[in-house]
């Protein structure tokens, strides 16, 4: 019983797992649609993101002219989300260094990404596209590892309790 | 259009340059951080992600609701007022991307095929799913950064 049980569990996991690597993936790919939706729809889709993004069109990846609906470093922080949950299965062995030094590592990246993005404004160097999406890249696959893990279980939970909901005898204590 | 009624609150307070994922995350921090402290450090799996699930969604909705009793109450814009505003932003938004005036009619005029969209009920379940799935991957993100049970 137990070791079917725990085959069970192992592969909820693997599911649950596979399930986030769609949602982050969904998410890195939805400030592209404007390139391949009717104009109007795209225009609307764009609107959407003013809640996470300034969308400045200079800064904005561009295909055949109709730009991204984020930003290059929102881009790169999206990209890195779904990198970081690729990578989280495998690094997933060394998961408790990862998690006692979560705070040291999402503030190395955020200090990345606040050098890079503050040295334009104090005139130190030129802000670059390539260094925009980098940094955020950066930044995104650490705090990926961390979402994956966390709505991997999220999901677990929610069928642990759907189960357990449609399942269990009300009856028994 | 879509979201505008959310959107507002945004608008007049003309953070649009500060809320690069910073909002979502302020939001779905506190509430794990919050929850960490009220249980002195004994969270327990998930708890991060479905804190900021529902932080989040818990605040479009409430967001949404306060919106509508403002605009009973004169004190936001109505929704054709709400519509103005987001054809005014999708022409400015038209205009930056280097458009002529001529195309960005033409764009609006598409864009007006998807009037649906601006449907009251529409935008408040959208604005749920959309901030239910940002606060879930931030709630996460804060809880490893938060909770002391790193078996999380």
């Amino acid at each position: 019983m137990l070791p079917l049980q725990m085959e069970d569990h192992q592969s909820n996991n693997i599911k649950a797992y596979f399930i986030v690597l769609i949602i982050l993936l969904l998410w890195m790919l939805s400030p592209m649609l404007p390139w391949v939706l009717d104009e109007g729809i795209g225009l609307l889709w764009r609107l959407q993101y003013r809640y996470l993004c300034h969308q400045i069109p200079d800064r904005c990846i561009r295909l055949h002219g109709i730009p991204m609906a984020v930003c290059e470093r929102c881009f790169g922080i999206y990209a890195g989300l779904f990198a970081g949950g690729i990578l989280y299965w495998p690094l997933k062995k060394w998961d408790n260094w990862f998690m006692a030094k979560a705070r040291w590592l999402i503030g190395a990246t955020v200090l990345i990404v606040f050098i890079h993005w503050a040295g334009p404004i104090a005139a130190l160097w030129e802000g670059n596209a390539t260094g925009r999406v980098i940094t955020g890249f950066a930044l995104g696959s650490i705090c990926g590892y961390y979402a994956t893990k966390g709505l991997s279980a999220l999901i677990l939970e929610v069928w642990r309790i759907k189960w357990r909901l449609l399942f269990q005898n009300p009856n028994r204590t | 259009m879509m979201f505008m009624r959310d959107m507002s609150p945004f608008l007049l307070s003309g953070l649009g340059l500060l809320n690069c994922l910073m909002l979502p995350i302020a939001g779905a921090f506190t509430a794990v951080w919050h929850y960490n402290r009220v249980l002195s450090g004994g969270a327990k799996a998930g708890d991060g992600a479905t804190l900021g699930a529902g932080a989040l969604a818990l605040g479009s909705m409430f967001s949404s609701s306060i919106s509508y009793i403002f605009q009973l109450l004169g004190l936001f814009p109505t929704n054709e007022e709400i519509k103005q505003m987001s054809m005014d932003m999708q022409r400015d938004m038209l205009g930056k991307q280097g458009m002529d005036a001529d195309q960005i009619e033409q764009a609006l005029q598409s864009s007006q095929q998807f009037d649906f969209l601006s449907n009251p009920i529409l935008q408040v379940v959208l604005g749920v799913v959309m901030m239910g799935v940002i606060g879930a991957v931030m709630g996460a993100i804060a809880a490893a950064m938060v909770f002391k049970v790193r078996e999380y």
